[in-house]
């Protein structure tokens, strides 16, 4: 169970969150939607500690922090909790795809190698990857590339997955197998929070939808209550301005 | 005064009894740089609380002086007191606890930490931010991070200017020159104030420092294909 | 023997030192404006590959970037007179100073030419084709294309190259000029002070790099807006 409680974080005088809860049950796969600018990605990023909230709380299961004043071992222990994907990957560029998925494994959670090589395996072969042990990052196409990202992150077994924006970075033709790979995960019942543009998942996947602009949630609710019966303004614009440009898409 | 090209070797045999000296004075500097420039970097690059302050003001300040007055200066601020001392207690001789060349290497390895570390820091600067954030996402402390993603990368950049850092060393090494360290340099001379050769003599020297120099970029030059392994396989696949 | 370092002594000394500047100024100037044209000239022979010039060019620029700058002074004190001999000119009465200018200016010219070289090699051949494409002229695709870009690449390493050149000028107090150092030494070797001469001479050399380098990072965002 993740849960958040008034987040704020400004950058300079730009206010990016205004104080934002969320809560996130076990197996739960949330989506967060909003246009660019919304705060979306820097809550995420907060969640994760890669950026310093000035203010709020932060509870993973029976942990919990204040975002100002999170002592160096409470940030490593929310990070040994949850793991990222990043929008560009960030795979290790000087470890192999194997490498890459133990490192985690090995080195932050010491995890004996021979151990570690074993669910390594055995993640990059659910993601399709049985025959890119030894590759390199560079070898890999992008879709390639965040499947084993999401292969490192899975392996954790972490209490939840951030993923940030997972498939903008990538062609088009290439969108479709990190989807479905995200999808095998949420099936697998891994809690999940979500940022992105893509509207099919968010419906057929997400348990629960937030919506977010200006730095605040605006709107809440099953998929079906946020895409069928949005009750503000501002949602139904975002979404009218979305699913125009999916329908141009087809 | 004509040229004779046989003295060049004359000279040559000369100064090659002193090539250990040269390498002394450049290869230890480069090992002393990299072990003290390396945790410099580091400081500047995690903002650590006041040695990054401090470094930050002190590296672009030192970087502007010249070796020459590194060696000489050093040379002044660790004789003088010595002499005094030996002065004050009537001591017979000029006590010399250290000789030119411990000097000449503090002097050189001053002058390394300074200039290596803002290799260092630009190797660091080149690793992309999301590489370390990744590390932290999987759970990696700054150390861990720093010790198996960052550093290797960073490393593959390095090398080569590393590689730079230690000709300008091998070469910026001959000033000892002006406290009387007989290093190639200096040994060379030596054989030209028995038979007046200068240029003769100075070629030779300059024949020793032109091999060294590109011994040391043609190794730079394998290990950095070795260090790209993973680059390399980027650009073949084009 | 009085103390080991008075500070009110570097601020005694510096106005005798600092007279001495000019002379730094000038073979920084010499050297680097020297240096540039010889260094086009290289660059010129090295990326039209001219025969036998090309050999020569590689030679000549790996000797200069592989011995100290020292030697190469010393070389052309005793060489240069031997040479011109050969052709009946007599310079051995010639001041020091010109043998500093020369040798300092032969040596920037190697670094030059491979700044120079590199950059124009960096250019991608498209941009050539391209120019030739809308009917440019050779020497125009050059001079309107290629040089342009190439000037951007270039400009960074040519001012780390010009306080290179800076800072290699303290070395010329060796062959007994009488720059801001040998003034220091000078000073030294009749008020038993020399520490104090070499502190105000290092605190040139601060000041100057820090300003070189400061005005080139300016210089270079002024006149490369999207350098990035």
């Amino acid at each position: 169970m993740i849960r958040v409680r008034d987040a704020r974080k400004s950058f300079g005088k730009n206010e990016v969150l205004r104080g934002v809860s969320l809560d996130v049950k076990k197996g739960e796969v949330v989506v967060i939607l909003g246009p660019s600018g919304s705060g979306k990605t820097t809550l995420l990023r907060c969640i994760n500690f890669l950026e310093n909230a000035d203010d709020g709380e932060l509870t993973i299961g029976d942990l919990s922090v204040r975002f100002k004043h999170a002592t160096k071992r409470e940030i490593l222990s929310v990070r040994r909790r949850t793991a990222m994907v990043f929008q560009n990957y960030n795979l290790f560029n000087n470890k192999n795809a194997l490498e890459n998925v133990m490192e985690g494994l090995v080195t932050a959670r010491g995890i004996p190698v021979s151990e570690a090589r074993e669910t390594a395996k055995r993640e990059l072969d659910k993601v399709g990857l049985s025959d890119k042990y030894e590759a390199w990052p560079s070898q890999l196409s992008g879709g390639q590339q965040q499947r084993v990202a999401i292969a490192r992150a899975v392996s954790l077994n972490p209490e939840v997955i951030l993923f940030d924006e997972p498939t903008s970075a990538l062609d088009p033709e290439l969108v479709g197998e990190v989807l479905a790979v995200m999808r095998d995960v949420a099936r697998e019942g891994i809690t999940m929070v979500v940022v992105t543009h893509e509207m099919s998942f968010a419906s057929d996947i997400a348990d629960h939808v937030v919506f977010m602009d200006g730095g605040v949630i605006v709107e809440e609710g099953t998929p079906r209550e946020i895409f069928t019966r949005p009750k503000e303004q501002r949602t139904r614009q975002f979404l009218d301005r979305i699913l125009l440009k999916y329908d141009y898409a087809i | 005064m004509t040229f004779d090209a046989s003295y060049i070797l004359v000279s040559l045999k000369v100064a090659l009894r002193y090539l250990h000296v040269t390498l002394l004075l450049s290869v230890i500097p480069l090992l002393a740089g990299i072990a003290l420039g390396t945790p410099i970097a580091v400081c500047r690059k995690f903002r650590m609380r006041f040695t990054s302050q401090a470094a930050g003001v002190l590296i672009p300040t030192l970087r502007g002086i010249p070796l020459v007055l590194y060696v000489l200066i050093l040379n002044f601020l660790i004789l003088k007191p010595l002499d005094m001392l030996a002065q004050h207690y009537a001591w017979a001789d000029r006590l010399r606890m250290m000789n030119s060349i411990h000097i000449g290497i503090v002097a050189m390895s001053a002058y390394a930490t300074v200039t290596i570390s803002e290799t260092m820091r630009s190797a660091l600067n080149s690793v992309p931010d999301g590489q370390y954030e990744a590390c932290f996402s999987v759970g990696l402390t700054r150390g861990q991070a720093l010790r198996r993603i960052v550093m290797p990368q960073a490393l593959a950049f390095a090398v080569p200017v590393l590689c730079n850092n230690f000709i300008g060393l091998i070469k910026g090494s001959s000033i000892v020159y002006v406290i009387a360290i007989l290093d190639v340099l200096n040994g060379a001379m030596s054989s030209a104030q028995i038979n007046y050769r200068f240029l003769e003599a100075y070629i030779a020297a300059a024949l020793i420092y032109w091999v060294l120099c590109i011994s040391v970029e043609r190794a730079s030059w394998l290990l950095e294909r070795r260090l790209r392994r993973h680059r390399a396989e980027l650009t073949t696949r084009g | 023997m009085g103390k080991l370092f008075d500070i009110a002594l570097v601020f005694e000394y510096m106005p005798a030192i600092f007279s001495r500047v000019s002379v730094t100024l000038l073979i920084v100037s010499v050297s680097v404006v020297g240096g540039t044209l010889l260094g086009f000239l290289l660059a010129a022979v090295r990326l039209y590959r001219m025969p036998l010039l090309n050999g020569a060019a590689v030679f000549y620029i790996s000797f200069v970037r592989g011995t100290p700058v020292i030697i190469q002074m010393f070389i052309v004190y005793y060489a240069l007179p031997i040479l011109l001999s050969q052709v009946d000119i007599n310079i051995n009465r010639w001041n020091k100073l010109y043998f500093v200018l020369i040798s300092y200016a032969l040596n920037n010219a190697a670094f030059m030419a491979e700044i120079i070289r590199s950059a124009i090699a960096s250019v991608p051949v498209g941009q050539t084709e391209a120019a030739h494409s809308v009917g440019l002229s050779g020497f125009q695709a050059l001079r309107r294309i290629v040089l342009p870009q190439a000037f951007c690449t270039a400009f960074p390493a040519f001012g780390t190259r010009v306080v290179g050149a800076l800072q290699d000028t303290s070395l010329a107090f060796t062959l007994g000029i009488l720059d801001m150092l040998g003034q220091a030494q000078a000073i030294g070797v009749r008020t038993y002070h020399v520490l104090e001469g070499y502190v105000a001479v290092a605190l040139f050399f601060i000041a100057a790099s820090l300003l070189l380098e400061k005005g080139f990072a300016w210089a270079g965002k002024k006149l490369l807006p999207n350098a990035g």
